[in-house]
């Protein structure tokens, strides 16, 4: 299963796998090659905790103010039909 | 459906604070829009508001304006949800409402990005041969059993996370490095990873609301995610202070 010289289809298939997006037979072909390779399954591991990391960035909701704004409109577009 | 007014029209709404009904899915959800249901509606708005924005910021230059696209689509979305036919889910209809609200915005004010520029964004970044990592990190040729072989990992990823517990949870300081590389990452790379690894949006729905092929959206996550996870090994400066892997481990020994 593995690579070009710069790991191009490696870290595409592993990055479809640890977003659980592989077909079922070739998700199994990769867990079974992680449970033979240390490098592969260092590789699953530090998408798994950049993954988890990046969940922790997210992005702050909309400002009460805006949210206000928006209910007015939605009152506004109830009361016209 | 309870129909629930809200207690005061400036009270804030957060994504953990208030989660979009779900008992009976989206259909339910849809009905109690439909109903003019309010808590469901600043619910979703509450999940996928950020996420909108930065759709809308694909076309346009500020995060003032992007917020009055997405703000104007919300209406729009109000407005047409009797329209609404299901064929796609409720997130891919509305992002594909912001987008469209966005080029037009954009087409009518001169001084935004054209709206072609999205799309020669992802041309030029799949284009790009450069090497997602380091071609010195891999091997480059047969000297030995598995990671010997070439293309496997050299010099692997390694833990980055400050302090030894198993699941330790980011340091406020890299949390805030992280935000910033996120946002030096290339503009098709970046809205990719931000809404897949960010806003936690299905691959499906990130395809449907920029229009990109699964195959070419995962080159750009992957590509994205190599990037900033070299950004931070950079930053903390990992080739110093990381222990070895088990491999890394064997072969010192042999």
């Amino acid at each position: 299963m593995h690579t070009d010289p710069f790991g191009h289809s490696l870290g595409t298939l592993l990055t479809g796998y640890v977003d659980g997006e592989l077909p079922a037979a070739l998700s199994r072909a990769v867990s079974g090659h992680l449970r033979e390779c240390d490098s592969c399954g260092a590789e699953v591991a530090s998408l798994i905790r950049l993954k988890s990391a990046l969940r922790a960035v997210r992005s702050p909701p909309p400002s009460a103010t805006a949210q206000a704004r928006l209910v007015e409109r939605l009152r506004a577009a109830r009361l016209g039909r | 459906m309870n129909r629930l007014a809200i207690q005061s029209a400036t009270s804030s709404v957060s994504p953990t604070m208030a989660p979009v009904p779900s008992p009976s899915g989206e259909a339910g959800l849809l009905t109690a829009l439909r109903a003019g249901d309010e808590q469901a509606f600043l619910g979703l708005v509450g999940k996928l508001h950020s996420g909108l924005i930065r759709v809308a910021m694909l076309y346009v230059r500020t995060h003032d304006v992007a917020e009055e696209v997405v703000q104007e689509s919300w209406i729009a979305v109000l407005e047409g949800l009797h329209r609404f036919e299901g064929r796609s889910s409720l997130k891919t209809w509305i992002s594909h409402i912001v987008a469209n609200q966005a080029r037009t915005r954009a087409v009518r004010e001169a001084r935004c990005l054209p709206f072609s520029s999205f799309d020669e964004s992802v041309a030029r970044e799949l284009a790009d041969t450069a090497p997602s990592v380091a071609p010195e990190r891999f091997t480059r040729s047969g000297d030995g059993e598995g990671h010997g072989r070439a293309g496997h990992w050299a010099d692997p990823p390694r833990d980055w996370r400050r302090g030894s517990a198993e699941g330790a949870l980011l340091d406020a300081e890299t949390l805030r490095f992280l935000e910033v590389a996120l946002d030096t990452l290339p503009p098709a790379q970046k809205i990719v990873v931000t809404l897949r690894d960010v806003e936690g949006w299905e691959s499906e729905e990130v395809c449907n609301a920029l229009g990109l092929s699964e195959t070419n959206q995962r080159v750009l996550l992957h590509r994205g995610r190599a990037r900033l996870r070299a950004m931070l090994e950079r930053h903390l400066g990992h080739h110093r202070s990381c222990t070895p892997t088990r491999s890394a481990t064997r072969s010192a020994r042999s």
